[in-house]
C-alpha cells in the first residue's frame, strides 16, 4: 500500500513538473522564420538567462492553435492573422520577404520562368502553400492572380501543408516548380531558384509580431528585443529584408 | 479383377509411435485388426496420402505411390474413398450436398435411400445423430465408385440391423472390384465381413488368420 | 466532391487489392511452412508496427517520381501517384493489407483440417476443396477480416497525408479534411463529418458482431 502511494505521488510530480516553468516563454514562429528564429532565440537565452520554447509551423495553424487556448507568449506569423484580434495584438514588423520561384536542381531544360508560367503544359504540376493556412500559399495566388496566369494555372497546382513541405515537394520532383520564400531557398542544396516574382506582381510580404494581450513583462521584454536591431541583423543575415 | 493389388511394405511413424507394416490386399474386404492405438488409423492414411512413409513404400499394381526419394502421388490421384473414425462431415453442408460433389443427383439419392437418410437429405450434420452421421460418412466414400475404400471403424455408432444393412453395402463394393480396407477392433464383424485379416500387434502389422471367439457356454 | 465520395473511392479501390491480396497471402500464413512463410509474415507485419507517417514515407521513397518503383511508373505508363487517387489509394492498401492478410489467416486456421483432408481423400482437387469447405467454413472469419481491413482504411490519416498530399477532390479523404477544417477553425465542418464516420463505425462495430456470431455458429 505505502510503495503504491508512493509510485502515486512520484508519478504526479514528474507529470506537474512538465508544466514549463515561469522562466520559460513559449514563441510560436513560421516556418519560415526556423533558422532565423532559433538564432535569435539562442543570442537572448545567453544574454538574459530565460529559457524560449519555440514552436514551428503553418502560420494558420499556430494561430488557430492560439486562438483556442494554446499558451503562446508570442507569435510571429508570415502575414496577418485577424484571428487574433481578440488573443493578441501586432508589436512591431519583424522583417519582410520576398518570392522565388524554384525548381530541383538538374532537372531537365528548358527552365520554366515566371513569364512562361501561364503556358505550361498540362502535365506541369505547380507547388504552392495551402490556402488559407499558409500565407505563402496566399501570397503565391496573389502572385499568380497579378500576372495573369492563375486561370491556366490554377488546376496545376499542388499544395504544401507549410512552405518548407512546398520546398520538399519541389526538392523531390514531385512538383516541377515551386513558390517559396528567397530565404528558403539557401535551406537545400538540392533547389535552385529561377528568379524573384516581377515587380509587377510583387506583394507585401510582412512578419508581424503577435504579442499575447495577457502578457507578463518578460514577454513584453522579449517583444521589444524581437524588434529590436539585434534581431533585424540576424535575420538580414538570413536574407531577409529589413522591416 | 485380377491383378489389381495394393502392396504395403513400410514403416510408419507418428510421433513417437512406429508402425512396421507388411501386407498385401486384393479385391475384396481386407480386415485391419487389433487393438486401438496400433496404428490401424495410421496405416489407411498412409494409403491415403495424407501420411508419410518413413522407409519402404506402398505400390498399387507396381506402381509407386509413396515411398522416400520417390514422385510422392497426391491423395487426390490415387483414387481413394475415405470415412474416418469421426466421419469429418462437413458442418456447413447438408447430406444431399456431401454427394453432390461426387456423384449425379440420382445416384446421390439412390445412395442416401441405401443408406437410409432420404428422409433427412436436406439436413446438415448438427442435425442428424451419430448412426445417421457415420451411414453419410460412408455414403460419401462410395459415391465416386473409388478403387480403393478405406473406412475407419465404420459401424462403432450403428445398431444391428443398420450394421447388417451397411455390410451389405461394403460387399457390394468389394463385388464390384474395389479394395476394401475396414478397420475394427470387434472380432464378430472382422470374421463376419473379412475375406483377408491383417492383424497388428506391438508395432507390427501382417497378414494373417483370424480365429473365431471362443464359444459361449 | 464531398469527404465523403472520395473516402468511398479511395478505400473501394484499395480494397479491390486488398481483399484478394490479403486473403491469399492469410492463407499461405496458415497453411504454409518454413522460410517462405516466415518472410511473408515479417513483410506483412511491417506496416502494422510502423508509424502511419513512416509507412507514408518509405512509400514516398518507393513510389514518387525519384522513387524505384514509381519512376519506372512514370517512364512506362506515365502514371504519378502523389496528389492523386490512385496514390491515396495505395496508402491506404498499405496499412489495411496486414489487418486482411492476418485476419484471413486466423480465418483459415480455424478451418478443420480434418475437414479437407477428408475431401482430398475421397478425390476433390484442391481448388475445389478450397471452394467446397474451406472458404465456405472460414467466411464468417473473413467478413471480419474485411471489415476491419475497411474501417482502418477509411479512418487513414498519416500514410495518405505523407505520401499522397493533400488535394480536395483527390486525396481529400473524411479524416484529412476533419484535421483541415479544424486547422482553419472551421468547427462545424469538422464535427460534421466526424459524426459520420462516428455512424460508419457503429456499422462496422454491428457488422463485426454478426459476423462472430456466424463464426460461433459454424
Amino acid at each position: 500500500m505505502k510503495r503504491g502511494g508512493l509510485a502515486a505521488a512520484s508519478v504526479v510530480s514528474m507529470l506537474v513538473s512538465c508544466k514549463p516553468s515561469p522562466q520559460t516563454l513559449t514563441v510560436g514562429a513560421a516556418i519560415s522564420l526556423k533558422e532565423s528564429m532559433s538564432s535569435i532565440a539562442a543570442d537572448y537565452e545567453k544574454a538574459h538567462g530565460k529559457h524560449l520554447e519555440l514552436v514551428f509551423g503553418a502560420s494558420g495553424e499556430l494561430a488557430s492553435q492560439m486562438r483556442r487556448g494554446a499558451p503562446f507568449d508570442l507569435l510571429c506569423t508570415a502575414g496577418d492573422e485577424p484571428l487574433l484580434a481578440d488573443d493578441a495584438e501586432v508589436r512591431c514588423t519583424m522583417a519582410r520577404n520576398t518570392l522565388v520561384l524554384v525548381r530541383r536542381k538538374g532537372a531537365p531544360q528548358p527552365a520554366p520562368s515566371w513569364g512562361s508560367l501561364a503556358e505550361a503544359p498540362p502535365s506541369f504540376r505547380l507547388a504552392i502553400g495551402l490556402t488559407p493556412q499558409v500565407p505563402a500559399g496566399v501570397y503565391a495566388e496573389q502572385a499568380l492572380h497579378a500576372l495573369g496566369s492563375w486561370d491556366t494555372l490554377h488546376d496545376k497546382l499542388v499544395r504544401g501543408t507549410n512552405v518548407r513541405h512546398v520546398l520538399d515537394l519541389v526538392a523531390r520532383g514531385e512538383a516541377d516548380a515551386g513558390i517559396v520564400y528567397a530565404t528558403d531557398v539557401p535551406i537545400r542544396s538540392d533547389v535552385e531558384s529561377l528568379g524573384e516574382v516581377p515587380e509587377r506582381a510583387r506583394t507585401k510580404v510582412a512578419y508581424p509580431l503577435y504579442l499575447a494581450r495577457a502578457a507578463s513583462p518578460e514577454s513584453r521584454a522579449l517583444a521589444d528585443y524581437l524588434c529590436g536591431p539585434e534581431a533585424v541583423r540576424v535575420l538580414v543575415a538570413h536574407g531577409f529584408l529589413p522591416p | 479383377m485380377s491383378g489389381v493389388e495394393l502392396c504395403v511394405e513400410a514403416r510408419l511413424r507418428a510421433g513417437f509411435f512406429e508402425l512396421d507394416a507388411a501386407f498385401a490386399a486384393r479385391p475384396g474386404v481386407t480386415v485391419l485388426f487389433g487393438p486401438s492405438a496400433s496404428g490401424k488409423t495410421l496405416t489407411l492414411r498412409a494409403v491415403a496420402g495424407l501420411e508419410r512413409v518413413s522407409d519402404g513404400s506402398i505400390r498399387r499394381d507396381g506402381a509407386v505411390l509413396d515411398a522416400p526419394g520417390a514422385a510422392f502421388v497426391a491423395p487426390r490421384e490415387r483414387r481413394t474413398g475415405y470415412a474416418p473414425q469421426d466421419a469429418a462431415l462437413w458442418p456447413h453442408r447438408s447430406a444431399r450436398e456431401h454427394l453432390s460433389p461426387f456423384c449425379d443427383a440420382a445416384r446421390a439419392e439412390e445412395l442416401l435411400r441405401v443408406v437410409g437418410l432420404s428422409a433427412h437429405a436436406g439436413r446438415r450434420p448438427a442435425r442428424l445423430s451419430g448412426g445417421e452421421r457415420q451411414r453419410l460418412a460412408l455414403a460419401r466414400a462410395v459415391a465416386h465408385g473409388p478403387e480403393v475404400l478405406l473406412l475407419d471403424e465404420p459401424f462403432a455408432a450403428l445398431d444391428d440391423a443398420a450394421r447388417r444393412a451397411m455390410g451389405d453395402l461394403v460387399r457390394a463394393e468389394a463385388a464390384r472390384g474395389a479394395i476394401v480396407l475396414f478397420v475394427t477392433h470387434d472380432r464378430e464383424e472382422a470374421l463376419r465381413l473379412g475375406d483377408a485379416f491383417v492383424l497388428y500387434d506391438a508395432g507390427r502389422a501382417r497378414e494373417g488368420t483370424l480365429d473365431p471367439p471362443p464359444p459361449e457356454g | 466532391m464531398t469527404p465523403l465520395s472520395v473516402s468511398l473511392r479511395v478505400v473501394a479501390l484499395a480494397l479491390v487489392f486488398v481483399i484478394p491480396i490479403g486473403g491469399a497471402l492469410g492463407l499461405l500464413l496458415a497453411r504454409g511452412r518454413g522460410a517462405l512463410r516466415s518472410v511473408v509474415d515479417a513483410l506483412v507485419l511491417i506496416p502494422l508496427v510502423l508509424p502511419p507517417s513512416v509507412v507514408g514515407y518509405l512509400l514516398l521513397v518507393l513510389f514518387g517520381r525519384q522513387g524505384a518503383i514509381g519512376g519506372a511508373l512514370e517512364r512506362a505508363l506515365g502514371v504519378r501517384l502523389v496528389f492523386s487517387t490512385a496514390g491515396a489509394a495505395l496508402a491506404t492498401a498499405s496499412v489495411a493489407l496486414p489487418l486482411m492478410a492476418k485476419g484471413a489467416e486466423a480465418a483459415f486456421a480455424r478451418v478443420d483440417h480434418a475437414l479437407e483432408e477428408v475431401a482430398f481423400a475421397n478425390g476433390l482437387r484442391p481448388l475445389a476443396t478450397f471452394r467446397l469447405v474451406t472458404l465456405p467454413l472460414a467466411l464468417p472469419g473473413l467478413g471480419v477480416a474485411v471489415t476491419l481491413a475497411a474501417v482502418r482504411a477509411l479512418g487513414e490519416f498519416g500514410a495518405t497525408l505523407t505520401f499522397a498530399g493533400y488535394v480536395p477532390d483527390r486525396t481529400g479523404t473524411a479524416p484529412l479534411e476533419v484535421y483541415f477544417a479544424m486547422q482553419l477553425g472551421d468547427d462545424a465542418r469538422a464535427l460534421r463529418i466526424s459524426l459520420v464516420l462516428v455512424a460508419v463505425s457503429i456499422v462496422a462495430a454491428l457488422l463485426l458482431r454478426a459476423w462472430g456470431k456466424a463464426g460461433a455458429r459454424a
